[in-house]
């Protein structure tokens, strides 16, 4: 086999699906969290049940009843989510700057879409059973009641919502290339979630410039989809929040897309790839 | 160049991690988010969830968000540092060198101490800017004394965690994970009596635990927590912080020959 | 040589990495990367260990400098035991890794030198103007204000070896000390280890470039698959692969019995045939002694176009000969 074409050069072109596939495959494996089994088995089944706890015994103290701790329950059910999608995919690009392979790709000419599209699919997934055992434990240990009939549009929720979250993680983790690392701000969108997205606290509790930055926020269209899902509510209504979650996630994918361009013009401007 | 033999000592090298601490926070502005927004947060996440449930609330929201920004501060940010050693490949060198590891730690902790009591005043004037009114503290002086020294429990525990980071490159996953149990098991939102008794035993190994509800003891009138009053609760939290602090060398001990002999001080 | 004159001794050491994959059912797999090492580097000495990616040459600068436990074995270094006596050795060993990592790239390089100044006790008293030495010493100090992530690698390297020799070792290890140094850098960065040595300094050096073993160690060892297969100044190793004499012969369509009367011609210790497209090389090793190019001219005499050529035995021969044996 000739390394070198000699008749001129090669010009090598990978399919959407190749680059996709190959993307969702490699990434959790670059990425730390994702290589072991132990550490998603921790994710699906210790951070639920944790922080819902947690946040049931606040509304205890402060004197909440069964309906506050229902909602508290429902809404860190699903809030957990957070962690295998925008917290794992900003440490993604993180170890991808760590390593020094971020430079290799940004200058490959694969499928942008594809390729940030491909490393979003393995916390979709993970994020759709931590949702379902959130829920799961909201049921069986906090007294929440989810009719079986609702399980359908529920499903649709959830999947929707995971789908929403996890580009919002690559558009975070598309700050990751301009600053140093990007986990920093998972954090920190962890716990604004909790606050601006109506995990706790309903949205109309909050003073209105707030409520106007929860709205901002995919996870707030998400939840609201899974408990009018859980409240038995029409198809007509749940199919407008649907719509409203599936907006959040392209407006979410398609900031991450463009933020990826500019931030990877910013960073070959100002050499911020190789810092960490 | 003639050789020589170089003695260290334990307080310089101390003095050394905690100004390199300095020196890098001061490098990366982008630290000022987990060090002053993310305060900011915890604090109104905390006074809205306790709006309007007692003439307490306020001390209730200023302790539990107080004590989040702290984790991330003093815990989290401690063994984060060893996690950054691994990245940076800088785990080895400082290794090699003769001051035993813990007093680098040390020197670290010294710093995110500094940095999460100054989150601790962000969450305070938060909450009291939220409230419109500061909280309604029997003895201020006592407060924010007992605020410092729960720091100082807190950091014994980030101490002996942060052997945790030189065990595996791991561990900040597992911190993550564990993040929520911690809140919970030292009660700090909410008193750990109000957890099923079997809880409880788990919660007063960890010296915050104890602090926290003498801070409670101190700043909510007929709370009655563990039932044991102020001063053995005082008491627990010097024992517990000072088990941690004497097992931290033995555990940097173990770490580190476990870590020779796994040989994995590069990974990262 | 006795036990007290030894700045190194390594007896019979192994070191194996197990590396486990797999929840459910762990799969561990076990990595023999040292096979019984046995080494010996007289005090006040540059003693160079060379092997191919993959010998075990980082892993044994690692043990030896306390990085790392053997799995099995003893190593003395400076009369010390690595395992035991490790509080005893750190101040007195300094150790170069090298590399992009390994250093604080937020900060200067001036800081990261005092940083490390401090954790090993360099007096405060001469703390700055010791880093300023060091500095100097490295032709870095232009630098030393800068942040270490605008450096270049070499810059890095430099850096690297400024802070092993901060803290003034009684014995260095550096590991590849001049991969990534622009070629005068790596000149200076020879000198600088003689200037070491020098001062009584003990140098452990590993490399993959063969002149500049040549250059610096008088005793070399080679490692291949974890195992020594060679230790010994390099003239003796010269010998070891059959001489410090090599004869190149190139042509065309030579036969093997001309090939075996070129084995019978004294001296003659090994013959290697290489094939170029048409072209043959033949390269004899040849002992000391009384042949001559003209020899083999003579017995390769029926061919047209025959070019024979004599030069000196190089480290790399000897290199590669003895890494090709051992690898067979």
């Amino acid at each position: 086999m000739a390394i070198a074409n000699v008749r001129g050069p090669a010009t090598y072109h990978s399919s959407f699906w190749r680059t996709l596939w190959t993307n969702a495959v490699m990434a959790p494996r670059t990425s730390l969290g994702f290589m072991r089994l132990d550490f998603v088995l921790g994710t699906v089944f210790v951070v639920p049940l944790t922080q819902m706890a947690f946040f049931v015994f606040v509304v205890k103290l402060s004197g909440g009843g069964a309906s506050e701790i229902a909602f508290t329950a429902i809404g860190n059910a699903i809030a957990t989510v957070t962690y295998p999608s925008v917290f794992s995919v900003c440490q993604t690009t993180d170890s991808e700057k760590q390593q020094g392979t971020m430079e290799h790709l940004l200058v490959s000419p694969t499928n942008r879409l594809a390729l940030y599209l491909g490393r979003g699919l393995i916390p979709i997934l993970i994020s759709l059973a931590t949702a379902a055992m959130g829920l799961v434990y909201a049921a069986t240990l906090f007294g929440v009641v989810i009719p079986l009939g609702a399980i359908p549009a529920l499903a649709v929720s959830v999947t929707l919502t995971a789908f929403a979250m996890v580009a919002f993680g690559l558009l975070l983790g598309g700050v990751a290339l301009y600053l140093r690392t990007s986990i920093i701000l998972g954090n920190i969108f962890l716990f604004v979630g909790l606050l601006l997205a109506g995990v706790n606290v309903p949205l109309s509790d909050l003073p209105t410039p707030l409520q106007w930055a929860g709205y901002a926020l995919p996870l707030t269209w998400g939840l609201a989809g899974v408990r009018a899902a859980i409240a038995g509510e029409s198809l007509v209504s749940l199919e407008w929040i649907w719509g409203a979650v599936a907006l959040a996630a392209i407006i979410s994918f398609g900031l991450a897309m463009s933020l990826w361009e500019y931030f990877e013009r910013r960073a070959i401007t100002t050499g911020s790839i190789a810092r960490f | 160049m003639a050789t020589a033999t170089v003695t260290y000592s334990r307080s310089r090298s101390t003095y050394a991690s905690l100004r390199l601490a300095v020196l890098q926070f001061l490098a990366d502005p982008q630290w000022l988010v987990p060090s002053m927004i993310a305060p900011v947060i915890f604090a109104l996440v905390s006074f809205e969830l306790f709006r309007g449930s007692g003439p307490y609330y306020l001390t209730y929201a200023i302790l539990g968000a107080g004590m989040m920004s702290m984790w991330g501060q003093t815990l989290y940010g401690s063994g984060w540092a060893t996690g950054q050693d691994r990245v940076f490949g800088t785990l080895e060198p400082t290794i090699q060198a003769p001051t035993p590891y813990l007093y680098v730690v040390i020197g670290r902790v010294l710093w995110n101490v500094v940095s999460g009591l100054i989150g601790g005043l962000i969450v305070y004037v938060v909450i009291v800017v939220s409230a419109g009114s500061p909280p309604a503290l029997p003895d201020p002086l006592g407060f924010a004394l007992l605020f410092v020294f729960t720091m100082l429990t807190l950091a014994s525990v980030g101490v002996v965690f942060a052997a945790f980071y030189v065990y595996t490159r791991y561990a900040g996953f597992i911190q993550n994970i564990g993040e929520f149990a911690f809140y919970i098991g030292t009660g700090c939102m909410f008193p750990v009596i109000l957890l099923p008794f079997v809880v409880t035993p788990f919660a007063l190994v960890l010296p915050p635990t104890w602090a926290l509800d003498a801070l409670r003891y101190l700043s909510i009138p007929g709370y009655q927590g563990f039932g044991w009053g102020v001063y053995w609760d005082l008491l627990g939290a010097l024992g517990t912080t000072a088990v941690y602090l004497a097992i931290a060398g033995v555990v940097f001990r173990r770490v580190e020959r476990h870590v020779l002999e796994e040989g994995n001080l590069s990974d990262y | 040589m006795s036990t007290s004159e030894l700045a190194i001794d390594v007896q019979g050491v192994t070191r194996i990495f197990e590396s486990r994959k797999g929840f459910l059912f762990r799969e561990i797999s076990r990595t023999e990367a040292l096979r019984g090492v046995d080494l010996q580097v007289e005090r006040g000495a540059i003693f160079g260990l060379l092997g191919p990616n993959g010998a075990g040459k980082t892993t044994l600068t690692k043990i030896l400098s306390t990085l790392l436990l053997p799995t099995s074995g003893t190593v003395r270094v400076l009369g010390h035991d690595v395992v035991g006596d490790v509080a005893w050795l750190r101040p007195r060993m300094g150790l170069v890794l090298g590399g992009e990592r390994g250093l604080y790239n937020r900060i200067s390089g001036r800081e990261n030198l005092r940083y490390f100044a401090d954790l090993y006790g360099v007096p405060l008293r001469e703390r700055d103007a010791r880093i300023a030495e060091v500095l100097a010493r490295v032709d870095l100090t232009w630098a030393a204000d800068r942040r270490v992530e605008e450096y270049s690698r070499g810059m890095k390297q430099k850096l690297h070896i400024a802070r092993g020799i901060l803290h003034r070792p009684q014995i260095l290890f550096l590991d590849e000390p001049t991969i990534g140094l622009d070629p005068k850098s790596a000149r200076e960065t020879r000198k600088l280890v003689r200037s070491l040595v020098a001062d009584g300094v003990t140098i452990f050096l590993t490399t993959h470039y063969m002149f500049e073993a040549e250059e610096l160690c008088p005793r070399i060892a080679i490692l291949s698959k974890g195992r020594i297969v060679a230790q010994d100044s390099v003239s003796k190793l010269r010998e070891l692969v059959g001489g410090d004499r090599t004869f190149e012969a190139e042509g065309y369509g030579f036969d093997d019995r001309e090939l075996e009367t070129l084995r019978r011609l004294p001296g003659v210790s090994k013959i290697v045939t290489e094939e170029f497209g048409p072209v043959l090389r033949l390269t004899l090793r040849v002992r000391t002694g009384e042949l001559q190019p003209d020899d083999v001219r003579r017995t390769l005499a029926s061919h047209e176009e025959v070019s024979v050529r004599e030069r000196r035995t190089s480290l790399e021969d000897v290199y590669l000969d003895l890494v090709e044996e051992e690898a067979n």
